[in-house]
């Protein structure tokens, strides 16, 4: 290599050894953390005060609730994981037929009305899009 | 060194330095996309290839910044710059590839060129930590493919060796383009400490050795300052040099190779003709000069590589009076032949 | 290594020769060796250290016929009814219909209509490839002017849809395009996602703001303007950053649709404010 390429070299390498660490570190602090905030979910039904059973099933969490008279039942699903199919719609199936109660979207509390003399509903999951049942829990 | 042009001239060490090159980058892409497709089974193909790529010729482009001054710091380490070249072009391929997939997955299909979307998707050139980071990698790779499309040694010989060189040295800002480029894009989404520090490393690393072979590199050339005798400058005692060796001066900004060998003395431009390659860290082997970067040869009475090669390189006047050795700086035509010095005792008015 | 009395070491390696000196050779092959552990040892570690990437998905070569009344305003569904959903009270889930490539749906209903003349108060058949992810879908009308099958007057089971009024909100987030963000690419957010992001806004694509808790609850908002104009251009700059908006939020039956009170003047969080923020939290 000639000498004023090697004196190049020298001038270059000098350069980058202080731009280099410097430019990287300057990345650093721009570094974005997600902005975090509670999402909002469209608002429920209040909850009904009677807490019937209660049931862990992994992703989600499903009371029974029932008002205070005993003539009004309500499902609760705590959705706490998501459900990776284009639809989830909460369905009861009771004496042979199956009824469309809600929607589960983002992860969240969810209030659903239950039919009249709904009494151990089989909640079940189902993926309209692709007909097919993701879940089935009996409460 | 060859009469004719070819592709590759393929020899033993050649094939071993490719082979061993293939086997690690595919090893490294192996290792990559099964550990990626079993840890994270979500992932799509495209992000495989991009992250495999990109972090592949990162990783080759610290191994071939490193080559250049760990030879200079250790001669022991020549056999890795043999073949450094297919170790850039290799690398220019798998950037490439990185490049491609990068500009088909996020700026084709869309309402503008995709070249237009590279420059104009993100706008905040003015700010630093947001300062878009996809261009800085296409600027990157343009360097990086004029590199690969001129390092075939047709280009080295048309261009001159110090233009060759010169242009060759823009991989520095190359790497400097793709440190930020990398900074300001991936790392500012994987943040991951290791991620950071192994970066931190490699910049370190590379910076660190290539400032180190500045300084301790140049301790090995003489810079003789004794006032001219008739022209010519004394230079050492010849019993400093080597046999079939040579020492490397620095005499009126002329940068020469002094040969000792067969009892006699030679001096010749210390710049390989191939890719200025410091001759005088080359060693007389039968009979030749012999450039310890790509084993290009010379004869040291004339400066010409033997027949039926035709390199020529600047060749310089010697004197030994009694142990002392003598240099006239003024460069001869390259390939002038010169009566070596012999090495008995004279006097400055014997040779005249 | 070994040196004469000169410092010069006893033997020369010429690259040309079938072998190189031992003096040569050792030190290599320990570099050879060194890089065999690194190389599968940088693999591992990068990929390992990765954050990780999103469960969406993108039915990537597999078409899905949906059957649905069209929505154009404010930006193009398919919605579509909740099978065994009670008469009186029908329910209904929409599907986000996005373009091929990085384009709105806009473009290809002209070419329906061109086909077919006016889809307002029609249910139409239309096949594509489902994205999905976190209780959100979107339908990519892979097929274009093809992808609308079948078009049929609208049963009166169909009611007018209408927006339900939330109230005012200000919402936190990363403006993202659902396209990718719902599953066509991962990461679909993020910097390095971010000029794809733009490019799928600036090509018609609803900008979607995403908001997170960070402890696993998200949820996605469609933005446009005050009167449910389309804000595309005006928020290019903020698309792939941390934003503030403030608007008035509605519900569509299944999605959230925030109209945005100026969307010229969308806070952009520089890491600085956010780092604060996060030390006073």
């Amino acid at each position: 290599m000639t000498p004023p390429l090697r004196r190049a070299h020298r001038f270059i390498w000098l350069l980058l050894v202080v731009a280099l660490p410097l430019g990287f570190l300057a990345t650093r602090p721009t570094k974005q953390s997600p902005w975090l905030q509670e999402p909002v979910l469209p608002p429920q039904s209040t909850a009904m005060p009677v807490l019937l059973r209660t049931i862990d099933a992994d992703s989600l969490v499903l009371n029974l609730r029932q008002s205070v008279r005993g003539t009004e039942r309500q499902l609760e699903i705590l959705l706490k994981q998501p459900f990776e199919t284009p639809s989830a719609v909460v369905c009861i199936r009771q004496e042979g037929s199956r009824r469309a109660v809600g929607l589960l979207n983002a992860p969240g509390l969810y209030r659903f009305p239950l039919p009249t003399g709904t009494n151990r509903p089989l909640v079940e999951i189902v993926d309209d899009v692709h007909g097919r049942t993701v879940k089935t829990v009996q409460l | 060194m060859a009469l004719h042009y070819s592709p590759v001239l393929w020899n033993r060490q050649k094939r071993l330095y490719d082979l061993t090159m293939a086997g690690l980058m595919a090893l490294y892409l192996i290792i990559f996309c099964t550990l990626q497709t079993s840890l994270f089974p979500p992932i799509t193909t495209e992000t495989i290839v991009i992250r495999a790529t990109s972090t592949l010729a990162f990783l080759m482009l610290h191994v071939i910044l490193v080559i250049g001054p760990l030879c200079r710091l250790d001669n022991r380490f020549l056999p890795l710059l043999y073949n450094r070249r297919h170790l850039g072009v290799s690398m220019f391929i798998v950037a490439a590839v990185h490049s491609v997939f990068s500009v088909l997955q996020f700026h084709t299909r869309g309402d503008v060129d995709p070249l237009v979307s590279l420059f104009t998707s993100e706008r905040q050139y003015g700010s630093f930590g947001q300062f878009p980071f996809q261009p800085l990698g296409f600027f990157a790779l343009l360097i990086l493919f004029v590199m690969a499309a001129t390092s075939h040694d047709f280009w080295l010989k048309n261009l001159s060796p110090r233009v060759w060189k010169t242009l060759h040295m823009s991989v520095y800002l190359a790497y400097a383009l793709i440190v930020m480029h990398v900074a300001l894009g991936i790392l500012q989404q994987e943040t991951s400490p290791v991620y950071a520090g192994l970066m931190g490393v490699g910049v370190l690393t590379v910076s660190g050795l290539h400032v180190m072979a500045a300084f301790i590199g140049n301790r090995r050339e003489l810079h003789p300052n004794a006032p001219a005798t008739d022209g010519f400058v004394a230079v050492c005692d010849v019993n400093d040099i080597a046999d079939n060796r040579a020492k490397t001066l620095m005499v009126n900004g002329q940068n020469i190779a002094l040969f000792k060998y067969d009892g006699k003395l030679s001096a010749v431009s210390n710049l390989c003709r191939h890719q200025n390659g410091p001759l005088g860290e080359g060693k007389i082997i039968d009979g030749c000069i012999t450039c310890p970067w790509h084993g290009y040869q010379y004869l040291p009475e004339n400066g010409q590589s033997p027949p039926p090669f035709t390199e020529k390189i600047e060749t310089y006047a010697v004197r030994c009076v009694g142990t002392t050795v003598w240099v006239n700086p003024q460069p001869y035509p390259p390939g002038t032949p010169q009566t070596p010095a012999l090495l008995k005792v004279t006097t400055i008015n014997d040779e005249n | 290594m070994k040196t004469d009395h000169t410092g010069e070491p006893p033997d020369f390696y010429i690259g040309w020769q079938e072998k190189a000196p031992p003096t040569y050779a050792r030190p290599v092959r320990w570099v050879v060796l060194l890089l065999v552990v690194l190389v599968p040892a940088m693999a591992c570690l990068l990929v390992w250290q990765q954050r990780g990437f999103s469960d969406a998905v993108f039915e990537y070569g597999q078409l899905t016929m949906l059957e649905g009344q069209l929505i154009r305003e404010p930006v193009p569904f398919l919605r579509v009814p909740v099978k065994n959903s009670p008469p009186d009270a029908p329910l209904f889930e929409r599907i986000l219909l996005i373009g091929y490539g990085k384009h709105g749906a806009e473009a290809t209903i002209r070419q329906w209509e061109a086909r077919y003349g006016s889809l307002h108060n029609k249910k139409i058949g239309v096949r594509g490839t489902l994205i999905y992810h976190e209780g959100h879908a979107a339908l990519e009308l892979t097929e274009e002017a093809s992808a609308c099958r079948t078009v049929a007057p609208l049963p009166p089971s169909l009611a007018i849809p209408t927006t339900q009024s939330l109230g005012e909100v200000t919402l936190q987030g990363e403006i993202t395009d659902p396209k990718c963000f719902l599953g066509v690419m991962k990461p679909g957010d993020g910097r390095p996602h971010r000029a794809c992001a733009v490019r799928c806004i600036a090509g018609g694509i609803p900008p979607l703001l995403w908001v997170r808790n960070g402890k696993g609850r998200e949820n996605g908002y469609v933005l446009v303007g005050p009167n449910g104009e389309r804000i595309n251009d005006q928020i290019l700059k903020a698309v792939g950053q941390n934003v503030r908006v403030r608007g008035r939020l509605g519900q569509a039956d299944n999605w959230l649709i925030l109209y945005v009170d100026a969307p010229t003047e969308l806070t952009r969080l520089r890491a600085d404010v956010l780092a604060q923020i996060a030390l006073c939290q």
